[in-house]
């Protein structure tokens, strides 16, 4: 998993179906030891209502990601699977 | 997934049967401030984009997906959506 940053949200003019009903989020990976935001931007399934600004963990694996949405026909390797409210980082 | 703008089209007459009929573009990796994120790739459009479209990719083994002739054909990259707008901070 990674930590990341929503930055935006997006919405398609037309899409695989395999996204029906899902939202989309733009993030960009952020550091764990200072908190900064850099790296490219990704596109993942939000599975827990996350919102801009938020610092979220991304499965961002193929197989793992689609076991979270218990789906074969979603076309995605990336899912928010949570919204951090803390992190310790002991020596980082 | 990732944000990708497309430049252009393949014509390859001459290719592995899994991908026969397969329409397949050029696409500029870019970021959500449209920055380039990395280098062209070729991908696989179920959907019918055009070139100056934004449009949002994926790659790896679910690049597959979306290619419904062959669960076996060798894609690694395929445009999955076609994005109308954006809300971004």
């Amino acid at each position: 998993m990674i930590i990341a940053q929503v930055v935006g949200s997006l919405w398609a003019a037309q899409q695989d179906p395999g996204f029906d009903g899902q939202s989309l989020k733009l993030v960009v990976p952020q550091d764990a030891r200072d908190g900064k935001v850099e790296g490219n931007t990704v596109l993942a399934v939000d599975l827990v209502g996350s919102r801009q600004g938020d610092t979220v963990l991304i499965v961002y694996e193929g197989s793992s990601s689609r076991l979270c949405l218990c789906s074969e026909t979603t076309p995605t390797e990336a899912v928010i699977v949570g919204i951090v409210d803390r992190m310790d980082l002991v020596g980082g | 997934m990732f944000l990708g703008v497309v430049r252009g089209t393949v014509v390859a007459s001459h290719k592995d049967p899994g991908l026969e009929g397969a329409s397949l573009r050029i696409v500029l990796p870019v970021n959500h401030d449209r920055s380039q994120a990395g280098a062209l790739l070729v991908a696989v459009d179920t959907l019918g984009s055009r070139e100056g479209d934004l449009v949002y990719l994926v790659k790896g083994k679910e690049a597959c997906i979306p290619w419904k002739k062959s669960s076996l054909a060798p894609i690694d990259a395929a445009i999955v959506g076609l994005v109308e707008g954006m809300q971004v901070s």
